[in-house]
């Protein structure tokens, strides 16, 4: 089994807003913010290892960075990775 | 809601108050729904915080909250179902230890005093002895006296120097070899107050009874500070010559003393003291008649007192008391032995004082004296017109302060120190 400190530099933090509050209640799934280079299955084996919860599936979403000013200059938010973690109906992630 | 009432004594009660869980749930239920409304969190609308995540970031507080607001709901309710006054401090048992728990039932004690029940005895007619209303010509020269006293200045006299004195005198020092050593011109001397390096008693007697132009001398040790260095320390003497001799008098108690107060004349000024003074009398007189019915009501009536009414008014005695040693500049250890040792007086203090407010709250009721709002406001106009503000100013202080309720009892009190008084009986003609 692989060492989980690699884990935690792969899932980020859960993203609590309405929306994924919305989606935990009614489809069981949980929303994460995953590093850039993570994959379905390294989001898996990680939920898995970490939470101890069966994953059945993982739908990843990659969001481009944003354009804003700093003080009158152009810039750009990062872009980062989504992962939506669909649980086993019966487990759970305390995220909040 | 079930209370249940203990008498733990004639004065106080145990309160044994138990919340149903469906209403601790409902308590809670709306407290947690206005958190709900009112939390913001990012990542959600506002007002749309889920409620689990309040319970679990703000849990805690809301249920702190809820006991508060459960135990003093709970007690006024109490109150009311078993018709109680508390007086005094309220005292809840374990209050921290207390928990309100969702869904499960709420219990908890609370210890309070309540009114004496009394029966009032005869109010009208107690005795109380006459009092001179009249400033005759001895008060008005006492007065007199005192204000040119006031008065007093510092005067030349021929006369010889008297204890207390000053002189005006110049002053030569000499060495034991009689050589000068320093010459001062024109200094003020006190009889009192020696010079540096003299002693008080010689210097005293040396220079009372001295009359302008004679010369006294005092042996003075040269003193560290002394202006020639090389003399510091050696013996010498001071040669006094006085000049003058100043006195301090009071003012003549004439017309130039009633002019310096704005009055025509002597006379005028006299007329006024004495109206004054007779007005003094009558005020002193009718507080003095006033304090005589109080304690003889106090006298009569025996009745057990809230004891956390007798605490209170203690701890206020006890503390105003310390407040004054502390501004006269008093150590904190002197001041707790003084407190120590005050202790049983304040107590006896509290006593009466409660038992007084227990007797006017009484008498007050039985001749219906009540305090209305044209007293109030006429009380503050009072007050602003004797503090030079306005009664906006006067009632912003007051409630700033909750000091209206003590305002309006003083009214009452006032109400009921003159009924006593108009009702009581004169037996003493003898003036005081």
């Amino acid at each position: 089994m692989a060492n989980p400190n690699i884990y935690y530099s792969l899932i980020r933090r859960p993203l609590v807003t309405e929306k994924s509050t919305a989606m935990q209640e009614l489809r069981n799934q949980f929303t994460f913010e995953v590093a850039p280079e993570a994959n379905k299955s390294e989001v898996k084996k990680a939920i898995e290892t970490l939470f101890k919860v069966k994953v059945e599936a993982v739908n990843i979403v990659n969001l481009p960075g944003k354009t804003r000013k700093t003080f009158g200059r152009p810039g750009e938010t990062p872009s980062w990775k989504k992962a939506i973690v669909t649980l086993r109906k019966g487990d759970s992630i305390e995220v909040a | 809601m079930q209370v249940q009432v203990a008498e733990t004594g004639p004065c106080s009660r145990t309160l044994s108050i138990q919340l149903p869980p469906n209403s601790v749930q409902e308590h809670l239920d709306e407290l947690f729904s206005s958190a709900t409304k009112q939390a913001q969190r990012k990542g959600f609308r506002p007002g749309k915080v889920p409620r689990k995540f309040i319970e679990k970031h703000h849990g805690p507080e809301i249920l702190r909250e809820a006991k508060e607001q459960l135990v003093n709901s709970a007690f006024n309710e109490a109150c009311r179902q078993q018709e109680l006054t508390p007086v005094g401090r309220v005292r809840i048992d374990d209050f921290e230890q207390l928990e309100v728990k969702p869904g499960a039932s709420f219990e908890f004690k609370v210890m309070l005093d309540v009114r004496p029940k009394f029966d009032l005895k005869e109010t009208k007619g107690l005795k109380v002895d006459t009092f001179e209303a009249e400033a005759n010509d001895t008060d008005v020269d006492n007065a007199l006296n005192e204000i040119a006293n006031q008065k007093r200045a510092i005067k030349s006299v021929t006369e010889p120097a008297k204890d207390g004195d000053f002189v005006k005198a110049d002053l030569l020092f000499v060495d034991a070899g009689g050589a000068v050593v320093l010459e001062r011109k024109g200094t003020q001397l006190n009889t009192r107050i020696p010079i540096a390096g003299s002693d008080a008693g010689t210097f005293a007697t040396a220079l009372t009874g001295a009359e302008k132009g004679q010369q006294v001398e005092v042996p003075v040790t040269f003193p560290e500070n002394f202006e020639k260095d090389s003399y510091r320390g050696t013996q010498g003497m001071a040669k006094i010559t006085v000049h003058e001799v100043l006195r301090v008098l009071p003012a003549p108690i004439d017309d130039s003393m009633a002019k310096l107060l704005d009055f025509e004349s002597l006379d005028a000024l006299r007329l006024d003291l004495k109206s004054r003074i007779a007005q003094e009398k009558v005020r002193a007189g009718k507080a003095r008649q006033e304090d005589q019915c109080l304690e003889q009501l106090v006298a009569a009536h025996d009745f057990p007192l809230p004891a956390s009414l007798i605490e209170e008014q203690q701890e206020a005695a006890l503390q105003n008391f310390a407040e004054r040693m502390k501004q006269k500049g008093m150590a904190k250890d002197e001041i707790d032995k003084k407190l120590e040792e005050s202790k049983d007086e304040a107590n006896q203090d509290g006593q009466r004082r409660v038992r007084l407010f227990f007797l006017i709250e009484a008498i007050a009721r039985q001749q219906k004296l009540f305090v209305t709002e044209t007293d109030v406001n006429s009380e503050i106009q009072n007050l602003a017109l004797a503090n030079n503000a306005s009664p906006e100013q006067v009632v912003e202080h007051l409630e700033k302060n909750k000091q209206l309720g003590e305002l309006r009892l003083a009214i009452l009190e006032r109400k009921v120190r003159n009924f006593l008084r108009d009702s009581a009986t004169i037996v003493d003609k003898q003036t005081k």
